[in-house]
């Protein structure tokens, strides 16, 4: 039994207040804002199933619908399960202001309520209040050198927001309901040209947040600018907000309705096959400008829009294998990518800085971030025995059974140059040789290697045990009458191309590590090295005063070659819009701002005998 | 600790066979490395091949004179080498000098400071001489013969003791602990030494031979 | 159960053949060169002596815990990827998986070597390995593309379908029907092997044999038995997609015809600088590859 029982609106409340509390004690008192802020989160994770399947509130006429389903359930543990460990990491932080507590416990509350919404209105609240807190948070510290970083994102968001509004407008006016429930059940009435035009503005609006090439240009910026540990909630879980309305407007309203599903090529609606070739070349694009990052949070930022691209791919697709690997790659990318980018936090806290040739040889003092850094990298390269394999396994064999051979080799190539930033990352900070200034260096705080422990399990869970990920994804698909995939047993999975045993992959390469481990004792033994310069320069004694650490340009060789592709770039090009812009708003204004007295006694002439021309004609 | 034996039996046999070498070219020697690897002579039918490091290598060659400088670099290459390692001494220089036999800075005796397991005599030495080198070297690593890495270690003190005498082994030794003991126990000697010269002498000539070399 | 028992006998006994067979090739491969170059080359159980050598040698230098690990991950990484192939029609563990399954497997091993070369410290093994990933993401799309014209004329990843598919006789192999696949999937083999012109990470006399610099005796050996493995992985690949599989005897000649004109290629080709290699693999294999794959879409 309950022993609470909140209507949604009380919830919502109760935890705005909180927000209010945790902003007015942690003024007076400030250790308290991190604890408070994270027991506040446990206690709405809590509350969350204590609440009714479906609920209503009416306030200023609107009557708010809100709603439970399996898929909300999915995406708002997703969203809590994130959102409290970075906040539990959060605790160890006494930088952070109050202000940010209190604004990271209502974004977290908005991105739930984007979930749990079932009309329009609110979740378009829910939506901006998600948008605003998200900015609020980018600058509440430091607020001068991240506002270029927080303007981008908040006028992306705004633009976004307005492709969504007019979306919703669309739909509402055509209908007359701004439930989900009516809309669906009228969504027949609508004329063709109308939903498409309104479909494709909600894909482009939700694809804002969801980072989709050419609409991704405020994403790198903004993770990279954003308070260190909340970066792994922004980028894991608050894009997937994008995700799941991406999901909404393109499943939930459109795919119900026949005429929309008239125009295809290959088999799948235009609209899907668009969106393949957007996901495919966000996916490959974004990875290779991510293989010449400089700065760790830049190169994972570039990585997180670059594994959007998967998702979105995978949706365009939108036959069972597609829809399944792309909801179970929007949580691996969730868990991997907070992962990556909570240890980055662990570094820049440790080392004031995410300048990966000024990092180096962190194994030796923050060993068990380096052992998470590579689970998560494995995740991320989508090795077998990780759910970065399963997602993308399932992801390749939708796009290779459903014949699109052009964007699967794209996604292919997208994950090999994953591997490739993956370990520039992972050996610009943590292997090389150590900066003499990092001698003193210390392992990362409890926080955050408990809070890698909990990321990781789920990871080699749903790797090994890939068939519970997908039972799980089967029934959110069976709810909304799409097709699942129900060739799955607890570890193996079956496509119609291949199958794959995930427990069988691990339990191989447990044994196979035992064989090489036995055959590496069997060798003579070995001798540790004198010392750190003990290594083979050309036999010469190289010591900390050169540079060793091979980690600016490290794909040089590759950047030259590709130096055709990475100068298109969707900045320059809002950039050049802006230009034009710019000039064309130039020119008017010397037209008609001059201050020229003659040039308006000229405009003045001109509009007085067009007048008294029409008159003349009116007359006639 | 028992003493470490060369290796004998299938290793021995393994470790003749499979000799992988780290050419030092230091003088004229190493323009008779090219015909020796080449159709003509073909070095690699003994499984004999030219190595880049010297942690692959098991054999290093000094092919030709070494001034004070070059010797640094092959103590350091020497030390590098994992167990068991071989050096060949290649040419008249590394023997006794050769026709550098009264420069200021090269060393007359490579076996005063790295063990030498073979030489090969001549200037310069003929293909034909360094196989059979190399025959003798891969037939002795069999029986057991050559023992140089241990001799190199239970005789440190006088290898580094050497090597002090013309070289900074502070910086290019690995153990560096040792090297700084050996280093300040030389140089207190050396003080003594030169208290009474009116010309202070920075290099000592190379060749101050200690009686009774190690066996 | 006796039929699970002669599974488990092959799961124990297919490794240590591809070993030895892997550690012959490199032998043969030697010895071939050799002959090209106009020497009389060593035994051809040459690499089987150095690896037992490289295992009784003593005091190598170790650089850390990860630097030991990265070997037996290498590996360890190629053994379990050796389970997922099929090699002479036996399905070792290979009926749980495909060929997308096979070509991730096959990263666990590089990937575990990068990160013990990252541990060694050593700028020229991370140059090595920066140019292996780099020499890597321009065949792995040739391969891949090759690899998805196979799948997509078959409609199955699963290599037992497919070699099926090929059975009955030369005139069956995928060979014939998607010659400019296979065409294109040899050029990428190139680069896979690691053979010249395709050497970069290696490189001896640039970068001191690259990724290979710091390690010595037994990691080396174990990096040497890693090399021997996936040499017949790798053939094994081209074996299964295009040559219609085959018994074990007739399996290793198929693979060893693959592995020798790459050998072939190699011992008369100089080194591309690694920008040329990569620009190399993304234009002409690349659209070799794409042509045969779109002859298959519109074909099939």
């Amino acid at each position: 039994m309950n022993l609470v029982t909140l209507s949604y609106a009380q919830y919502f409340g109760l935890f705005v207040s909180l927000s209010v509390v945790i902003y007015l004690l942690g003024k007076g008192v400030p250790p308290i804002k991190s604890v408070l802020s994270f027991l506040s989160l446990l206690l709405a994770a809590y509350l969350f199933t204590t609440l009714q399947s479906t609920g209503q509130t009416t306030l200023l006429l609107l009557n708010f619908t809100f709603g439970i389903d399996i898929l909300t359930k999915f995406f708002v543990w997703m969203t809590f399960g994130i959102a409290i460990i970075v906040s539990f990491v959060l605790v160890s932080n006494k930088e952070l202001s109050p202000t940010f507590h209190a604004l990271y416990l209502i974004n977290v509350i908005a991105t739930v309520f984007i979930f749990l919404s079932r009309d329009l209105i609110s979740f378009f609240l829910a939506w901006e209040l998600m948008g605003w807190t998200t900015f609020a948070m980018i600058i509440s510290d430091g607020w001068t050198d991240k506002l270029k970083a927080a303007r981008k994102y908040f006028v992306w968001s705004a633009i976004g927001a307005y492709f969504v509004l007019i979306g919703f407008a669309i739909l509402i006016s055509q209908t007359g309901y701004y439930q989900f429930e009516p809309i669906l059940a009228h969504i027949g009435t609508i004329p063709t040209g109308w939903l498409i035009f309104a479909v494709a503005l909600l894909v482009a609006g939700f694809g804002v947040k969801a980072a989709m090439m050419p609409l991704h240009v405020w994403a790198p910026d903004a993770y990279s600018e954003s308070p260190h540990e909340f970066t792994g909630f922004f980028s894991g879980v608050l894009s997937k907000a994008g995700i799941y309305g991406v999901f909404m407007a393109f499943f939930y309203f459109a795919a119900r309705f026949e005429a929309f599903n008239m125009l295809r090529i290959h088999g799948t609606s235009i609209f899907g096959y668009i969106m393949v070739w957007i996901g495919a070349i966000t996916a490959f694009g974004a990875a290779l400008i991510a293989t010449n990052q400089e700065y760790g949070k830049k190169l994972l930022a570039w990585s997180s829009v670059s594994q959007l691209g998967y998702i979105i791919f995978a949706f365009g697709i939108a036959d069972s294998l597609g829809m399944t690997g792309a909801l179970a790659h929007a949580l691996a990318h969730a868990l991997f990518k907070s992962m990556l980018f909570i240890i980055m936090a662990a570094v820049i806290m440790r080392t004031g800085t995410d300048h990966l040739p000024s990092l180096g040889g962190l194994i030796k003092k923050m060993p068990l971030s380096f052992i998470f850094a590579v689970v998560g990298g494995l995740a991320l390269a989508g090795i077998p025995m990780t759910i970065g394999f399963t997602s993308k396994w399932i992801i390749y064999e939708a796009g290779i059974h459903g014949g699109y051979i052009f964007t699967t080799t794209l996604i292919f190539a997208a994950s090999t140059a994953a591997f490739l930033y993956y370990y520039r990352f992972v050996y610009s900070v943590f292997l090389g040789p150590l900066h003499e200034e990092h001698k003193e260096v210390k392992e990362a705080p409890a926080y955050y290697w408990i809070s890698y422990i909990l990321i990781a399990i789920p990871i080699f869970y749903f790797g090994l045990y890939p068939g519970k990920l997908l039972a799980i994804i089967s029934k959110i698909l069976d709810t909304y009458d799409l097709p699942s995939l129900q060739t799955y047993t607890a570890t193996t999975v079956a496509t119609p191309l291949g199958t794959f045993n995930g427990l069988l992959i691990g339990l191989g390469f447990g044994a196979a590590l035992l064989v090489g481990l036995i055959l590496y004792l069997i060798g003579g033994r070995t001798k540790k090295a004198a010392s750190p310069t003990d290594k083979y320069l050309a036999s010469e004694v190289v010591t900390n005063e050169f540079e060793l650490h091979y980690a600016m340009d490290f794909y040089k060789f590759l950047e030259r070659e590709l130096h055709g592709i990475l100068k298109i770039s969707a900045q320059k090009f809002y950039e050049f819009f802006e230009e034009i812009v710019r000039f064309t708003a130039d020119l008017n204004r010397k037209l008609f701002f001059c201050g020229n007295g003659q040039a308006y006694l000229y405009y003045l002439t001109i509009i007085l005998t067009i007048l008294i021309f029409a008159i003349w004609r009116i007359n006639l | 600790m028992a003493k470490e034996k060369a290796p004998k039996g299938i290793k021995g046999w393994a470790q003749g066979r499979s000799l992988w070498m780290l050419h030092f070219c230091t003088g004229c020697g190493a323009i008779e490395m090219p015909p020796t690897m080449t159709s003509r002579y073909d070095m690699e039918r003994f499984g004999i091949t030219p190595m880049a490091t010297p942690r692959q290598a098991d054999l290093l060659l000094i092919t030709g004179y070494l001034t004070v400088k070059t010797l640094k670099r092959v103590v350091r290459s020497y030390e590098q080498m994992p167990d068991p390692k071989y050096v060949i001494g290649f040419g008249s220089c590394t023997v006794n000098g050769g026709m550098y036999w009264d420069s200021y800075n090269t060393i007359k005796r490579l076996d005063l400071y790295i063990p030498v397991d073979l030489y090969i005599a001549g200037c310069m030495p003929r293909p034909e001489a360094i196989i059979d080198s190399f025959t003798e070297l891969i037939k002795g690593i069999k029986e057991g013969r050559f023992d140089g890495w241990i001799r190199y270690r239970e005789n440190i003190e006088f290898y580094k003791r050497n090597q002090a005498m013309v070289m900074d082994i502070r910086k290019w030794s690995l153990d560096t602990e040792l090297a700084e003991r050996i280093w300040n126990e030389v140089q207190e000697e050396r003080k003594k030494r030169f208290e009474r010269a009116t010309v202070p002498h920075v290099y000592e000539l190379a060749e101050r031979i200690p009686e009774g070399l190690p066996k | 159960m006796n039929a699970i028992g002669i599974q488990i006998g092959w799961i124990i006994f297919m490794p240590i053949l591809v070993i030895i067979m892997g550690l012959l090739y490199l032998g043969a491969a030697r010895k071939i060169t050799a002959r090209v170059h106009n020497r009389y080359g060593p035994p051809i159980y040459q690499n089987i002596i150095d690896v037992i050598k490289l295992f009784s040698k003593k005091r190598a230098t170790n650089h850390g815990v990860m630097f030991s690990l990265g070997p037996i991950m290498a590996f360890s990484g190629l053994l379990i990827s050796l389970m997922f192939i099929p090699i002479g029609n036996k399905a070792l563990l290979s009926f749980n998986g495909d060929i997308i399954v096979l070509l991730y497997l096959l990263v666990i091993a590089p990937l575990g070597m990068a990160l013990g070369v990252g541990e060694g410290a050593n700028p020229m093994g991370t140059i090595g390995i920066a140019r292996a990933l780099t020499l890597m993401l321009g065949y792995e799309v040739v391969l891949v593309i090759s690899a998805l014209s196979v799948m997509l004329y078959t409609g199955s990843a699963s290599f037992m379908k497919i070699i099926e598919a090929q059975s009955g006789g030369v005139g069956h192999w995928f060979l014939w029907p998607l010659f400019l696949s296979a065409l294109a999937m040899d050029m990428a083999l190139q680069g896979v092997l690691g053979e010249k012109p395709f050497d970069q990470p290696i490189a001896p006399h640039e970068i001191a044999s690259g990724p290979m610099v710091e390690f010595g005796g037994k990691y080396l050996g174990l990096l040497q038995l890693y090399h021997a493995v996936a040499i017949v992985v790798e053939t094994g690949i081209m074996v299964n997609l295009f040559l219609g599989g085959g018994t074990l005897f007739w399996w290793f000649v198929k693979s060893f015809t693959v592995f020798f004109i790459a050998l072939l290629i190699n011992a008369v080709m100089p080194r591309f600088r690694i920008g040329q290699a990569f620009k190399f693999f993304w234009t002409y294999p690349a659209a070799i590859s794409l042509l045969g794959l779109i002859l298959v879409a519109i074909l099939k």
